[in-house]
């Protein structure tokens, strides 16, 4: 089995060394750079503004474009084609035929999605955190870098199980899903956000980086970051990544997938 | 290899099978012994919806079956292991080239990484991929595809074959050698392959037996041998010359003959009692005998035969 996996992961970051997954992968890295510094570029006086609010705002700049916006596109892009991909080629029947060839490639994808995505956003991370003056960029970087190793992982769990799910509209079911859930869900102030990926993400950041601009009553923005300790959250990301990966398992073992040339009965 | 107590390679006991509304597979029970055996059908008969079950890709809406010691849909894994599926499909790992395709299936079916090298080249060989191997699968030909295809079917050394349409889109020598390797492999190797094709000559020319498919249903499961025996036994004789004093002495000795064009015969009874006969008149006649053969059945008329008989009723 853990040979197969290692099969499928190898033949996957082959895959991922051709052009267009290049190109791609600079285009993950440069992504936050660009925005970054455009912001910094294009800021006036910002930092005559208040005390700290500068630190503030480019540091949620930062974890908006890198564990959050990196992290999504890349693996949404990596893992939620996982299996469709295979079908619309036709070439799942070759790999599902084998003892454990389905879940090996799953699970080899998934990991090849998620060693693929962290090191353009940690690039992308490296550079963009000086280049916008967030004050303590060592610390900044540190936590964002962190939550790229929690979310990288967490986000390609959830596009692989809808992958599994919904093989011929996964792409429209995972842009959605982000939409309502991680983008909206996330931020209503209820409990319903408790159980989007991006809130445990925000509070990890608002502690990690001190960000106690939003940590007042007065703002109403508890309920955005909770007050769970950083570990309640880890371990609360580290099951869900888990569980999300042995459900895609469990239903990709139990689902019937017919290729589009399966006409034929 | 097969062991020898297990000639039965595939039962199956009313095994039905729904999509929906539609009932691909009706009932069927079969049994399969080891050798080659044809499976034929038209399209829509239920062939690649067996093979699904046979393989544990769709799940069975009712009935049981079970391949070599293995239940289906309860052993699929094992079942998976020592079975080597050949698809239709032109399906392909992009990006690989052959001898790597052949060595990434082989590390899926369990096999380290330097071991699946070694026998993907090994079965190239065999394959009669040589400098090919090297290339992309991108720039292969059909032919080369159909070998690749049948390289990573049997890279694991499986005891049951499922080649479906393995002759498809091949020219003549090419195919002849193809049968020729499925041959080797059941004949010399002991593997059992269920060959599943459209291409009926394919079949009577290899196959020990055939299944006949139509409406989801079993028409037709018998050994080739059997089923081409006419219902009257018959001697086909090809003569080299005028045939008329021929037929006329036969007749003579109470031989019912038919005769057809350019010196073919058709001579009712048995052939082994009839074969010295000719052979003694076409000598009183000065006449050759080109060939005699005993009559048999076409696979086509068998097929034809099968394929528009009404339903069964129950």
């Amino acid at each position: 089995m853990i040979g197969s996996v290692v099969a499928v992961f190898s033949f996957e970051w082959k895959r991922a060394l051709t052009l267009p997954r290049k190109a791609w992968w600079l285009v993950l890295a440069a992504f936050p750079v660009f925005i970054a510094g455009l912001v910094r570029f294009t800021a006036v006086n910002h930092e005559n503004g208040p005390e700290g609010l500068w630190r503030h705002l480019s540091t949620w700049l930062l974890f908006a474009l890198v564990p959050m916006l990196v992290a999504m596109l890349g693996t949404l892009l990596w893992t939620t084609p996982a299996i469709s991909s295979e079908l619309e080629r036709r070439s799942w029947v070759y790999l599902a035929v084998r003892p454990h060839g389905a879940t090996a490639v799953l699970l080899g994808k998934y990991l090849a999605a998620v060693t693929w995505v962290i090191p353009p956003a940690l690039v992308g991370l490296t550079i963009a955190v000086p280049l916008t003056g967030t004050g303590d960029s060592w610390r900044v970087w540190r936590a964002l870098s962190g939550l790229v190793f929690l979310s990288c992982p967490a986000y390609a769990a959830i596009y692989l199980l809808l992958g599994v799910i919904f093989p011929r509209r996964a792409m429209v079911v995972a842009v959605a899903y982000t939409l309502v859930f991680e983008l909206v869900v996330s931020f209503i102030p209820a409990v319903i956000n408790k159980m989007t990926v991006q809130y445990r993400l925000r509070a990890l950041a608002a502690n990690w980086c001190d960000l106690n601009v939003f940590n007042t009553r007065e703002s109403g923005a508890m309920a955005l970051i909770g007050t769970e300790p950083p570990w309640h959250h880890i371990v609360t990301l580290v099951c869900l990544t888990f569980v999300l990966v042995a459900a895609a398992v469990v239903v990709l073992r139990a689902r019937e997938f017919s290729s589009s040339a399966d006409s034929d009965t | 290899m097969i062991s020898r107590h297990m000639s039965v390679l595939i039962e199956l006991n009313e095994i039905t099978k729904d999509y929906g509304q539609f009932r691909a597979l009706d009932r069927v029970s079969l049994q399969i012994q080891s050798g080659i055996t044809g499976l034929l059908g038209p399209n829509g008969a239920g062939k690649s919806t067996l093979i699904k079950v046979l393989l544990g890709l769709v799940k069975l809406t009712s009935g049981r079956g079970r391949l070599l010691e293995f239940e289906l849909g309860r052993q699929s894994r094992e079942i998976r292991a020592c079975v080597g599926y050949m698809p239709e499909d032109d399906c392909f790992l992009h990006g690989m080239t052959g001898v790597e395709s052949v060595q990434f299936v082989a590390q899926l079916s369990k096999f380290p990484a330097t071991e699946g090298l070694r026998r993907a080249h090994e079965i190239l060989d065999f394959c009669g991929l040589t400098q090919e191997r090297y290339r992309t699968v991108e720039t292969y030909s059909t032919g080369m595809r159909q070998k690749l295809r049948f390289a990573q079917a049997i890279v694991h050394d499986p005891p049951v074959l499922i080649l479906d349409e393995p002759t498809s889109g091949l020219d003549p020598e090419e195919r002849e050698i193809m049968l020729n390797r499925i041959r080797v492999l059941a004949r010399d190797h002991g593997k059992a392959v269920l060959l599943c094709t459209h291409i009926l000559p394919d079949v009577q020319s290899i196959s020990d037996s055939v299944v006949i498919l139509a409406r989801g249903r079993v028409q037709v499961s018998e050994g080739l041998a059997q089923l081409s025996r006419p219902a009257t036994p018959s001697l086909e004789v090809r003569l080299h010359g005028n045939g008329d004093r021929f037929v006329e002495r036969l007749g003579a000795q109470g031989i019912v003959t038919t005769a057809g064009q350019n010196g073919f015969f058709v001579l009712q009874g048995s052939p082994e009692e009839l074969a010295a006969s000719v052979w003694r008149v076409a000598e009183e006649c000065g006449i050759g005998v080109r060939s005699m053969t005993p009559s048999r059945n076409s696979l086509e008329e068998i097929f034809l035969n099968a394929v528009r008989a009404e339903p069964q009723r129950d």
